[in-house]
């Protein structure tokens, strides 16, 4: 009996290697590429523009399909090309009734990003507050690193030991300004390489965000008012000259907020159908847009609003997805499921499971008949031979390897 | 009086080539029983089968009364096993080995162990992994004794052992078996040192069972025949009366269970010319070697 | 019986056991002498922003010390046993013959888990000196699935060892390696995938039952 359920165990080894393994080796041999169009809103236009591989000579296409080529693409887009136009001195000074300078254009262009990898991601939870106002151009990582727990800690990098003296006096200011420890969430960028710093927003236990900084040595807090029962999953900070909002903010069902710096004021993307857990979420502002693509597995979204956020127009685009494609849909007749431990959608090593569906339900069959003859061919009987049937008929071709590789014990 | 050892209709084929088909002895309770045969004849299959290292393709093998591929500590406890090549141990020590085998055998004698290994030019903290061939057989063997178990499998005990350490392994063996019902398996391929020692044997050949009988039967009741005949290239086949022939120049040899007239009326029934019949004596090994023959 | 069994195992694996206890000691030594090294070099801040924010494992050169482990501490324990057949032996002592098998590989398992203990003890000891307590912990978990490796390559390797016929043993070094090698992927591990091998690798622990039956079943 024994013996037998360690054969078993073994078998269950081999069908999460061979899940693992097959459906990888399947797609490191027949995967291709498939480029996610770029798509953008043309002021000059009033229509979108979008890259495409499938043009031979045009790179680029409207939404009615006319084509055009770079020379073209760099003008329709003057905002997003404006360094190559000013280079080749084709920049226009005036576009719909606006002056454009340079200056403009380089404060209101921004591009921002943020991927479910950038969401489901665990960060060390360490912070640097940096001096927003040191009075020096260029700002200055501190030597100390901060959490919060039941208070602030600032942890001296040079000694590894708690700045008491520091540590109080910023637990003090959060204490007074009502922020309830310990912090579910902290979002900055702990970084030299932006402009200036706006420090932290924290949400603290009782779902309040705060926004914290460090001002001339003295702790900076404020109670941003945003409403605690926002359910927010995740918040991008940013710093930027524009110093129209600082940060994206993601609800857990699936609304993106920018935290405006009109008295925090919470403004609201006109996106339908993004997953936070899905999809890649594409930001692009401009002088007169805001365009915000959600990418998705087979299809971006683009939606453009103006200054003020109101929507103006939206686009989509399609492609084949990955399993659509002939090898994607050979594999799902191919494979029962696939294990994966990695996925794009996440920045964590996990168990992701993938069941295509019916299609693998005929090459599941032929595997039971397999084992079936298999059995016979080996003379086993069917009695001890159940366990082995079953683990086919319920991961098919690994469950078939398996019992090829390692035989049934009499 | 009681079997330890049952051996019935015994079959056993490695892949698609047979080793032997059924084979059946019985060991009596205080016997010393000798497996005999040439190399290759299946002596280590069998033992590896008695122990329970090899699963038999057919029939069966019952060793005190239990299944022995399926054995009970309880049995495996009474039962003293010398692998082919006396393999032990050999990282640890004489003195660690005692202390390892001890924990687990309740009847556990250190003594004649101990004065075994006093006996060798060694000391207790000498590994065995280097020592002579002939001071391992020894260790191998102060173990088993220690273990005082109801039945000793020896396979091939003779390997690589110079006459010195074989005669002093018997010795041993003897004085392990006197008074006490213990009984002793063993198989060899050297046959000489066993005359005076073995009680019953089996004798196998490839494929087959020569002789199963006592050894004192054996060595009474099979004879060899020399006779001189005109027909140089004279072919007699065996059969259950001749058990072997050999003819070099009209000198014929033949091997058999049967008496002389016997011999003659068959001389004579094949009308085969023959001068000269007359019975020669053998030794264990001639008569060993008349039965397996020379090849 | 048991005590006498650990006797045994011990006294095939103890100075191979010293031996990687003291080769582990070492790189770790090395390691944190490479991180005050860094630290002497980079400046303070410089270093933890590099560990805090860019997740940068300073460990990563001992990712594959607990997989050699394991592998050795198998080779030393089974090799003698399958040489010569000695684990006829083995298997003669009155004990039924699947403890016999299952308390040596717990004998083993035992050991590298206490080597385990003691690396991590160590590295948590160090990582706590020279950063604050948030980077030991997330140290020690992107080491876990390492040491996880060592052990499931441990159980692995000693069910390869005792398996006599090579027409199942290379199937099961494909597979095993295969289904070990995930846990040398980068990133962190969550608590799902780590308990998912936790107890799809302890399947691995009693494979040593059917490689045992293999060996009694089969051997020349």
């Amino acid at each position: 009996m024994l013996i037998r359920i360690s054969r078993f165990l073994l078998l269950i080894i081999i069908v999460i290697a061979c899940a693992h393994f097959i459906p990888k080796l399947y797609w490191m041999k027949f995967e291709k590429s498939i480029r996610t169009p770029f798509v953008a809103y043309s002021p000059v236009l009033n229509d979108f523009l979008i890259s495409s591989e499938s043009i031979s000579d045009y790179k680029w296409k409207d939404s009615k399909d006319n084509l055009y080529g770079r020379e073209e693409y760099d003008s329709l887009l003057p905002f997003f090309n404006y360094r190559q136009l000013a280079a080749t001195d084709k920049m226009p000074d005036l576009l719909n009734g606006i002056e454009i300078t340079l200056e403009k254009v380089r404060l209101n262009n921004f591009m921002y990003r943020i991927s479910p990898a950038d969401i489901d991601y665990i960060a060390i939870p360490l912070y640097s507050m940096l001096e927003s106002k040191s009075g020096r151009v260029n700002l200055e990582m501190p030597d100390d690193f901060f959490r919060i727990t039941q208070r602030v800690e600032f942890i001296d990098s040079k000694t590894n030991k708690i700045d008491e003296e520091k540590s109080i006096l910023f637990t003090n200011e959060l204490i007074e300004n009502g922020f309830s420890f310990p912090a579910k969430l902290i979002a900055g960028n702990p970084t030299t390489r932006k402009p200036f710093d706006e420090g932290y927003f924290v949400i603290d236990s009782n779902n309040k965000l705060f926004h914290i900084k460090m001002v001339k040595g003295k702790p900076f807090c404020v109670n941003t008012n945003v409403l605690s029962n926002l359910g927010i999953v995740h918040i991008s900070a940013l710093e930027m000259n524009l110093r129209e909002f600082y940060a994206y903010i993601i609800t857990g069902d699936n609304k993106i907020f920018l935290l405006s710096y009109d008295n925090y004021k919470l403004i609201e993307l006109p996106v339908k159908n993004y997953d936070y857990k899905t999809d890649v979420l594409r930001i692009i502002g401009d002088l007169f847009y805001r365009t915000i693509s959600v990418i998705k597995y087979d299809n971006i979204e683009t939606f453009v609003t103006d200054r003020d956020y109101n929507l103006i127009n939206q686009y989509t685009e399609t492609w084949q997805g990955k399993y659509e494609s002939t090898a994607g849909l050979i594999s799902n007749y191919l494979f029962p499921f696939s294990i994966n431990f990695g996925s794009s959608r996440s920045s964590l090593s996990n168990l992701f499971i993938r069941i295509p569906g019916y299609q693998s339900i005929f090459l599941l069959l032929a595997c039971v008949l397999i084992a079936v003859g298999l059995i016979k061919y080996r003379k086993e009987s069917f009695k001890k031979s159940f366990t082995d049937l079953l683990l086919v008929l319920f991961t098919s071709i690994y469950g078939l390897i398996a019992i090829i590789a390692i035989k049934n014990v009499e | 009086m009681e079997n330890v050892v049952e051996v019935k209709n015994l079959t056993h084929y490695y892949g698609k080539k047979l080793v032997y088909e059924n084979l059946n002895f019985n060991i009596k309770k205080g016997s010393i029983f000798g497996l005999l045969g040439k190399n290759g004849t299946g002596k280590t299959t069998t033992i590896n089968i008695l122990n329970g290292y090899l699963k038999p393709t057919s029939g069966q093998c019952l060793m005190f009364g239990e299944d022995s591929y399926r054995l009970s500590p309880e049995t495996k406890a009474r039962v003293g096993f010398l692998i082919e090549g006396h393999i032990q141990y050999n990282f640890m020590t004489i003195k660690q080995i005692e202390k390892f085998y001890s924990a687990f055998y309740p009847k556990w004698k250190k003594e004649p162990y101990f004065e075994l290994m006093a006996k060798l030019q060694v000391t207790e903290d000498q590994k065995i992994a280097k020592m002579s061939c002939g001071q391992r057989s020894q260790v191998a063997l102060g173990l088993l004794l220690a273990q005082d178990p109801d039945i000793l499998i020896l396979d091939d005990y003779s390997m690589g052992l110079d006459a010195g350490y074989r005669r002093l392994f018997l010795d041993y063996l003897l004085e392990y078996t006197k008074g006490d019902s213990k009984t002793i398996f063993i198989t060899s391929h050297i046959i000489q040192d066993l005359e005076n020692f073995l009680e019953d044997c089996v004798i196998m050949d490839y494929r087959s069972v020569l002789v199963s009988m006592p050894m004192k039967k054996f060595q009474q009741e099979f004879k060899q025949y020399r006779f001189t005949t005109p027909v140089h290239n004279l072919t007699i086949k065996k059969n259950e009366f001749i058990k072997n022939f050999e003819i070099i120049r009209g000198k014929a040899s033949l091997f058999t269970f049967a008496d002389k007239t016997e011999v003659e009326n068959f001389l004579t029934k094949e009308s085969i010319p023959y001068s000269d019949l007359s019975q020669v004596s053998m030794t264990l090994e001639d008569a060993f070697i008349g039965i397996t023959g020379k090849y | 019986m048991f005590k006498a069994l650990v006797y045994k195992e011990w006294l095939k694996v103890r100075w191979t056991y010293i031996s990687l206890s003291l080769i582990s000691m070492l790189a770790i030594l090395y390691i944190f002498l490479n991180v005050s090294h860094g630290i002497e070099l980079n400046g303070s801040v410089a270093f933890w922003s590099f560990v805090i924010y860019k997740k940068y494992m300073f460990t990563a050169d001992i990712t594959y010390l607990p997989f050699i482990i394991g592998v050795v501490i198998a080779l030393v324990q089974f090799y003698p046993e399958i040489n010569s057949g000695r684990l006829k032996l083995t298997l003669h002592l009155p004990m039924k013959e699947n403890k016999i098998l299952l308390q040596t590989v717990l004998i083993g398992g035992g050991l590298i888990l206490f080597l385990t203990a003691f690396n991590l003890l160590l590295i948590g000891v160090f990582s706590a000196s020279y950063f604050p307590v948030e980077v030991a912990k997330n140290t020690l978990l992107t080491l876990i699935p390492a040491y996880l490796a060592g052990l499931i390559a441990y159980f692995a390797v000693s069910a390869i060892m005792v398996e006599p016929i090579w027409s199942r043993r290379i199937p099961m070094i494909i597979f095993f390696a295969g289904f070990v090698s995930v846990l040398f992927g980068f990133g962190d591990y969550t608590s799902t995938l780590l308990l998912f091998y936790l107890i799809t690798g302890s399947f691995a622990v009693v494979t040593i039952i059917l490689s045992g039956f293999y060996f009694k079943r089969g051997i020349k």
